[in-house]
């Protein structure tokens, strides 16, 4: 059974087919009933799914073939002169991350119910063209592949933006499209590229090696091809980053952020924020990592800075905002920091972290824009001027957007916590600018007294954990607290059962979370390990300690370094 | 019973779920729920000091009538380990209290002095392996740790926490016209208490960094949610109830931001959270230290610094402390219990607990004593003047929890922790005095608008009395010997280190600003002729018997818990009874004075140094630490009785008429005016954080945010101006008329031409050179893989590399 290919088809094949055959007030049902499908298949998935990361087989690829530890793959020639296939495959990373899509999925729905009124059948056909988007975006192992489902998630964003938005929504749908078009077209650029220069050398003799497809790619990369060394490798790396980082997003390529998702709908800011920024974090460690190590290794000081600066950045720009939504939309660029942060500090505990950040923003900020909606739905306003004293009349709306609020503000025993803490600890040991440090004793990373650590780098991302508090609080006290001085605010109803059953279900996991994250930490563990050591191929990362410093070997034994003979 | 330790977190959390859950149809029974919690914990902390206090004597016995090496050796204070492996482990068997799994035993739980830390591991919180070999595994066990410390604050916070519980049973209600309601939020606020007793304890019996920091923002949280309990009120003229929450709670993140990167620091030098891996790193059991971390390293200062600066977030010390005077905004009982007693305690606690680890960085350490003896001196002054009733006690507690850490700063870790025992007790009785006052007196928190309430409130006056004299050092109250045991200590310390005699000034100048404030509000609340609006005077009694029975507990325990640790330089008690709460902590706070002494000093002798004697570096003639100092201790105890009585005195005559004016007129004279003024203001601290921290912040803030979106989101909007700008010009282009488009074309043309000239003439060029070189250049670019006989092409190299695997691929299949 086509297993993967039923998760991605199935959201768009049967919103197609409940949106003609069902009538306009029962298409929230037959949409919610995709979703959960959808939700199921992703469960009976992750239970075939081999979890314990030793996992591996021969595969082939047009007339290659290669060692892979992508389960239940797929493979279908598609345009054969060009070696594009749908290949698609499932790993700890991506699993996490279809789980994560599949249950927010199920919310977008959900929040959607009453708040949506106009053209139910074209939004509930958008939203799931949506989710075959992610979805595809998250299982595509064919690169090519991968690209056009990156460029299918917008199309229906676009529509859902622009039509079910609020004021100023074809603004902030053309700067949000025309943004990321131009990340994802630098992507294309970069696969063309990769294509037709990818490759490796034997007995000097150059041997071109044409594929789109994730698995081949990450086996020749470790040679000294074009790709293999820096001045080949930096540009498509550069292009593919871009594209990732505009969609994290990494400071400075934020600003489409605010709009959106202010305009957004409900439902349109909740998958935003829960799963598509995800795809950037997703794209890096996946591609710019285990395909370009010697750049990412190198440029990593730069990446770490710009996390470090998006942290603070965009907390203190959250601290400022009136709007509920921008400030939510603001504090994502914080929390999406330490993602880049964790993947660019190269240690276990920074990656886990970030792979678990992921995660936590995608419960987290989802709960928030769950709250902010079903303020919006009562109030028909975000201005916090226009709250206060709401808990007063709403007490569980209150008590559960308390949970979500210091679930992102990082309270320990809650999920947010959890990761924030291991992408802290791990930033404390930045290899590559420790490894800076040391080669130029006359730089800044010296001069900052990063040699045995770099606690510089991890002072400066732990005052996104005051600063989060600021805004947070700030926000929960401007809404929640106060005298109840508007009015027509005293009247408003408090949540029914479908909105806190959803908020109380993200409460759940996220105190679940907390307090036992084992199991999710051990479902990272492999992502992490294949991150780190795909990275570690041709790098001083493999070998580097604090004696060798000086003398660092870039000679790495290809099965120590390819990530596949990790010992049980 | 240590095995059950973790019920303390369980059933006051469920309490906490109870009430939240049930919220408004519970009505009294919340009250109940909490109250009963609380009473269980209480139980469970007697039987596990009970059974802690029995393990600790029985194994001293046994070590005693161990054989041993030097059997000659006094054995008061036996070493646990000076005894043979085997005895070790044999102890720690019969009494069981290691809790470790025994496949995976942990060298450290044997090794640690007097074994009677019951480690109990719950489950495996976070676990994350490492990849490469530059980085560390970290394993974080979700488990709790019992030792003599531990059981102290289990006592102490459970049975002030139970009174303070059913004190609140009565005053979160009011009668109006003799019809008795509870507040609105009546179960939301004993779910808030409950959440924090859970939360506190949690803090309390963490056996790591990390489970202590879910306590330790834990009780931050319940501080926030419960200073705001009054969510719609205003609190004075500035903030509002929820604005004090919220400064409390950015005041400790400020801290838990030196408290995490001082984990951080600790987790890459040492790789492990665990407190008692940390001591036994640090004690040098049997591995050696990684380089900043030994004593005086700079690695292990940072760290304590910005552990420091975490307890002084918790523990309202300069530059942190200005939440607290805010944090009465909450009901009386919140700021009783966890303004005063436990919360803010919490950053000694961690101090004392870590005491190795400062012991062995002595910078950080005078560090910690300035801070302490300049908190104390800074809030005392402050406490002269004011006028808010519960202002004067919140400053109060400020130069008390000050106190504490001078006495940490000075080794004296013990006498530290002392001070946080007694002072809970008198400083809930205090607050919760004034809380029946101020209940009285229809929220009335003025002090010079009451006074004469003695008569209307005996009950009241004779715990709020008791409290008073006992904080303010009189003997034999409570405070008399925890203070003065402090006292002491710095004055040891100064005999050989003279900063310390300074801090021992200021110290003792503290006890006499204490006596004065204190002095004071009892004249002006209880004393001379009322100043209330004599209706409200009228109507002022004692509260009902859950509150009064609570005082006049309370004021007992502040009479009595003081001779639990009389040092024998000032009085003999029966039956070893001196020093008893010392000498019961010792194993604990004193294993970094004993292990500096033995390292550093290289002392061998039987008895534990005072920490101070270590810290001062009190030396004999012979150069050796001076072991067995014991300085003028009756004649300090005199002096600071004297200073309290001069103090206490000096309030009376000031305002013993009951009439301001004499205090008045000292408030106008030019002299002391700007005297008066600082201490009024409370030295503008306040004004100069909310200038720089709310205003210029907000300012900047404000400032990025106009970068933001002005000059990134500019450019980003500014490209897409351009291009539309270009496009509009170069649709001109498009006019229409044919001859253009001809012309266009042919530029075109032209333009393809030159192109193809100059590509034609480089090609010839390059191909002319490499057939001089002989090379077939077109081929080596083109040369395809190899095709197999199944049409499959391998990478020859790549499978050759990975054969390595094949073993494992078979497995797979």
């Amino acid at each position: 059974m086509p297993l993967l290919t039923l998760i991605i088809a199935i959201p768009a094949v049967l919103g197609l087919v409940a949106c003609l055959l069902l009538p306009q007030r029962l298409v929230k049902y037959g949409a919610l009933a995709i979703v959960l499908l959808d939700l199921a298949l992703v469960i009976f998935a992750a239970g075939r799914f081999d979890w314990s990361g030793d996992y591996q087989r021969e595969v082939a690829a047009f007339e290659h073939t290669v060692p892979s530890h992508f389960q239940m793959r797929e493979y279908v020639p598609w345009i054969e002169p060009f070696r594009i296939s749908w290949t698609v495959g499932v790993d700890h990373l991506s699993m996490l991350m279809i789980l994560l899509t599949a249950a927010i999925g199920v919310f977008a729905v959900l929040c959607s119910w009453s708040s949506i009124k106009k053209r139910e059948k074209e939004f509930y056909f958008f939203l799931l063209v949506l989710q075959t988007g992610i979805m595809g975006t998250f299982l595509a192992i064919d690169m090519f592949l991968f690209y056009i489902f990156w460029e299918l998630m917008l199309i229906p964003l676009y529509f859902l933006i622009g039509i079910w938005g609020s004021k100023n929504r074809i603004f902030a749908t053309m700067k949000f499209v025309l943004y990321t078009l131009a990340g994802s077209v630098l992507m294309l650029v970069a696969l063309i590229w990769m294509y037709y220069t990818n490759g490796y050398y034997e007995n000097g003799v150059f041997q071109q090696v044409k594929t789109y497809s994730f698995e081949v790619m990450a086996h020749t990369q470790g040679e000294a091809g074009p790709l293999g060394s820096f001045r080949g490798a930096i540009w498509p790396f550069l292009a593919l980053f871009v594209a990732f980082a505009v969609k994290i997003p990494l400071f400075p390529l934020h600003t489409w952020l605010p709009d959106a998702h202010t305009e957004a709908p409900t439902a349109g800011s909740v998958i935003l924020a829960g799963v598509l920024l995800k795809t950037g974090g997703y794209g890096i460690i996946r591609f710019c990592l285990p395909l370009f190590p010697d750049v990412a290794f190198a440029l990593a000081p730069v990446c770490t800075w710009l996390a470090i600066i998006a942290i603070i950045y965009g907390a203190m720009t959250a601290i400022v905002q009136t709007d509920v939504k921008r400030l939510v939309a603001y504090s994502s660029v914080s929390h999406m920091g330490f993602v880049v942060l964790g993947i660019f500090s190269f240690n276990a505990q920074a990656m886990s972290g970030a792979i678990l950040t992921m995660i936590n923003h995608g419960i987290s900020t989802s709960g928030l824009f769950l709250a902010v909606g079903m303020l919006y739905e009562r109030t028909h306003t975000r201005e916090m001027s226009n709250f206060g004293g709401l808990s007063r009349n709403l007490p569980i709306f209150a008590a559960l957007t308390m949970v979500m609020v210091l679930s992102s503000a990082g309270l320990p025993g809650l999920n947010g916590f959890i990761g924030e803490f291991n992408v802290l600890l791990g930033s404390m040991s930045n290899v590559p600018i420790m490894i800076q440090a040391h080669e130029n004793p006359a730089g800044f990373a010296a001069a900052m007294g990063m040699v045995e650590y770099t606690w510089f780098i991890a002072a400066l991302a732990a005052t996104g954990v005051i600063l989060g508090a600021v805004y947070l609080l700030i926000m929960y006290q401007r809404t929640f607290f106060g005298k109840l001085d508007e009015a027509r605010n005293g009247s408003l109803r408090d949540l029914v059962p479908r909105e806190w059953g959803q908020l109380a279900v993200l409460s759940v996991a996220a105190v679940w979370i907390g307090l036992f994250p084992r199991p999710v930490l051990n479902a990272i563990q492999p992502a992490t390990e294949r991150a780190l050591q795909s990275v570690a191929i041709g790098t001083p990362l493999a070998q580097w300690d604090e004696e060798s410093v000086t003398t660092v070997d870039v000679q790495v034994e290809w099965a120590d370094a390819s990530g596949v003979s990790k010992k049980p | 019973m240590i095995d059950l330790v973790w019920l303390f977190p369980v059933i006051m959390a469920l309490a906490a779920l109870i009430n939240g859950l049930g919220c408004r149809k519970l009505g009294e029974a919340a009250g109940y729920i909490s109250v009963t919690a609380m009473a269980a914990t209480f139980a469970l902390a007697v039987g596990v000091f009970l059974e802690v206090r029995n393990a600790a004597q029985e194994v001293t016995a046994q070590a005693m009538t161990a054989p041993v090496e030097d059997p000659g050796k006094d054995r008061v204070l036996h070493d646990w380990n000076e005894l043979s492996e085997e005895r070790r482990l044999q102890l720690v068997e019969q009494y069981a209290f290691v809790r470790t799994d025994p496949e995976t035993p942990r060298p450290w739980d044997t090794s640690v002095r007097d074994g009677m830390g019951g480690h109990v591991p719950l489950w495996t919180w976070m676990e994350i392996d490492s990849v490469l070999g530059t980085d560390r595994s970290l394993t974080v066990d979700f488990a709790l740790h019992v030792d003599q410390l531990t059981t102290v604050f289990l006592l102490f916070v459970s049975f002030v926490g139970l009174l303070v519980f059913i004190y609140a049973t009565g005053y979160m209600r009011e009668s109006h016209h003799g019809k008795v309601e509870l507040d609105p939020g009546y179960a939301r606020f004993f779910s808030y208490l409950a959440l924090f007793a859970a939360s506190m304890y949690i803090l309390v019996l963490g056996a790591n960094f990390v489970v202590m920091f879910i306590g330790w923002e834990g009780v931050g949280l319940c501080s926030y949610l419960l200073i705001g309990y009054y969510f719609d009120k205003p609190f004075n003229d500035k903030l509002s109830c929820a604005d004090a929450g919220k400064k409390a709670f950015i005041a400790n993140r400020v801290g838990d931001f030196g408290l995490l990167l001082a984990m951080f620091l600790i987790f890459w030098g040492l790789g492990t959270l665990d407190f008692q891996h940390i001591i036994h790193m640090l004690t040098n059991g049997g591995e050696v230290l990684p380089a900043g971390f030994g004593y005086h390293g700079s690695i292990l200062t940072a760290v304590a610094l910005l552990l420091l600066l975490g307890a002084t977030g918790k523990s309202a010390q300069i530059p942190l402390f200005t939440w607290l005077p805010d944090a009465m905004a909450g009901p009386t009982p919140v700021s009783a219990l966890i303004h005063a007693a436990t919360m803010v305690t919490a950053g000694i606690y961690m101090l004392a607990r870590l005491n190795v680890l400062y012991m062995m960085a002595p910078v950080a350490l005078l560090g910690v004593a300035f801070v302490g003896a300049l908190t104390a001196l800074v809030a005392a002054y402050a406490a002269l003047t004011q006028r808010g009733f519960k202002k004067i006690l919140a400053y109060s507690t400020v130069s008390q929890l000050g106190l504490m850490f001078l006495a940490i700063g000075v080794g004296a870790f013990a006498a530290g922790i002392f001070h946080v025992f007694t002072h809970a007790f008198f400083k809930a009785c205090l607050f919760l005095a004034a809380g029946a006052v101020i209940h009285a007196l229809h929220h009335e928190e003025d002090i010079f608008r009451m006074g004469g309430l003695r008569k209307k409130m005996p009950k009241t006056w004779f715990a709020y009395l008791f409290a008073t004299l006992a904080i303010a050092g009189i003997f034999p109250f409570a405070g008399f010997f925890s203070k003065d045991e402090i006292l002491y200590m710095v004055h040891s310390a100064g005999v050989g280190d003279s900063v310390y005699m300074f801090l021992y000034g200021v110290g003792s100048l503290v006890a006499a600003f204490t006596a004065f404030y204190m002095g004071r509000s009892l004249v002006l609340v209880f004393h001379g002729k009322t100043r209330a609006s004599q209706e409200r005077f009228d109507r002022a009694h004692d509260g009902v018997f859950s509150m009064t029975g609570v005082l006049i507990v309370l004021a007992i325990a502040s009479l009595v818990v003081g001779f639990l640790n009389v040092p024998s330089g000032i009085m003999q008690l029966p039956g070893n009874m001196n020093s008893a709460f010392h000498h019961y902590l010792e194993p604990i706070t004193d294993r970094g004075t004993l292990h500096v002494a033995q390292a550093v000093w290289g002392y061998t002798g039987e008895a534990v140094p005072y920490g101070a004697v270590v810290v001062g570096g009190v030396e004999n003639q012979a150069g050796e630490l001076y072991a067995n100092y014991h300085g003028p201790e009756l004649m300090l105890a005199v002096l600071s009785v004297l200073i309290a009585l001069g103090g206490i005195g000096l309030a009376f005559y000031l305002y013993g008429s009951g009439s301001l004016t004499a205090a008045e007129r000292l408030a106008r004279n030019p002299v002391l005016k700007p005297l008066w003024s600082v201490s009024w203001r409370a030295w503008k601290w306040d004004d100069f954080y909310e200038a720089v921290f709310e205003r210029g912040a907000m300012a900047f803030y404000s400032v990025v945010l106009w970068i933001d979106e002005n000059i990134v989101d500019g450019i980003v909007l500014g490209t897409g101006r351009v291009s539309r700008a270009f496009s509009h010009w170069f649709r001109r282009v498009q006019n229409g008329q044919v001859q253009m488009y001809g012309l266009m074309m042919f530029a075109g043309v032209c333009i393809f031409l030159v192109y193809l000239a100059i590509a034609l003439i480089t090609f010839l060029g390059q191909a002319a050179e490499e057939e001089q070189a002989g090379v077939s250049a077109p081929e080596a670019a083109h040369s395809h893989v190899e095709v197999t006989h199944h049409g499959a092409a391998e990478l020859p190299v790549l499978a050759d590399r990975v054969t390595g695997n094949t073993e494992r691929e078979q497995d797979a299949r």
